[in-house]
């Protein structure tokens, strides 16, 4: 493959079923190295591209699923039981105030995930306080020692965002995109559980 | 105080379920989201423009705006309620047209 800008980037949240077809369609077009999807839309992808989304309360399944890279999520909702651990990313729907949350895992590294693809649906006022507050987050994530991790969360091919979309998004909160990327890949690394696959 | 020659980029979005009789509602529903995020004076400096082509092909948008508004255009596209794909964005319709005919061909497969 042909080395761009745009080479390492990752979406670790494609939710629709996702064949070998449609990977390399999404690596084609869209300029994404590696997916996150959740371990039933998986349907025999090449391991090197794909990582495996298994929500912490289903980890007893994970023994079906063990050639694949996996990261454990969590819902940061109403219902978050903050006692729970043993999850590598917090998935946040509206992004108020956690700052109690970030203190509480400082040094955790963990991943906080916003879902791009519901800006989609929201008025422009909700799309503006939305950019504020992750730009907060950003801040507090790195006073923290936690992630911050832009995903698309599409439900369908239509929904899926380019990197250079999320770089555009990243310029609009003075985030600088390479330091994004880059810290990204270096987190996903640190979280591979000492999985490596042979090349054979 | 020497003029510099404005840089363009020409982006394709695909459209699956319109026929695209009517790309002028597209481009009014992607400008009043533009506006509403990025201002009118975001947008009259984008210059953004829906290029009409001859030989136009059935489900795709051709638009034009400047290179340093190219980053507001992509966020107002990506954010208009509609399911869209974003085929190709580059400086000339010459490259554009060639990557809208691959991406046809690959998503007829």
């Amino acid at each position: 493959m042909r080395l761009t800008k745009y080479t390492g980037t990752i979406d670790l949240s494609i939710n629709f079923e996702c064949d070998q077809n449609t990977l390399l369609f999404i690596r084609k077009y869209f300029h994404i190295n590696t997916i996150g999807i959740p371990n039933d839309k998986i349907k025999n992808l090449n391991r090197d591209f794909t990582i495996m989304k298994v929500k912490n309360s289903d980890n007893q399944t994970m023994n079906e699923y063990r050639d694949y890279l996996y990261l454990l999520y969590e819902n940061l909702d109403n219902k978050f039981d903050q006692k729970r651990s043993g999850y590598d990313i917090l998935v946040i729907g509206k992004p108020l105030n956690y700052k109690p949350i970030l203190q509480k895992l400082d040094g955790r590294n963990i991943g906080f995930e916003f879902l791009v693809s519901n800006l989609k649906y929201l008025n422009s006022s909700e799309v503006g306080k939305w950019f504020s507050n992750v730009k907060y987050f950003y801040h507090l994530c790195k006073k923290y020692k936690h992630q911050l991790i832009l995903s698309s969360g599409a439900k369908s091919i239509y929904e899926l965002i380019s990197p250079r979309i999320i770089d555009s998004i990243l310029k609009k909160m003075d985030i600088s995109s390479a330091e994004y990327w880059s810290s990204l890949r270096i987190w996903l690394e640190n979280k591979n559980r000492g999985i490596t696959h042979d090349p054979d | 105080m020497t003029l510099t020659k404005k840089k363009f980029r020409y982006i394709a979005i695909f459209f699956p379920n319109k026929s695209l009789s009517f790309p002028d509602k597209i481009f009014v529903e992607f400008s009043t989201r533009y506006i509403e995020l990025f201002g009118t004076i975001g947008y009259s400096n984008s210059q953004t423009r829906l290029i009409k082509m001859k030989d136009s092909i059935d489900n795709i948008l051709l638009l034009k705006c400047a290179l340093d508004s190219l980053s507001d255009t992509l966020i107002s596209l990506y954010l208009i309620n509609q399911e869209l794909i974003i085929v190709s964005i580059s400086g000339t319709i010459k490259q554009v047209k060639k990557r809208i005919r691959l991406f046809l061909r690959d998503f007829d497969e």
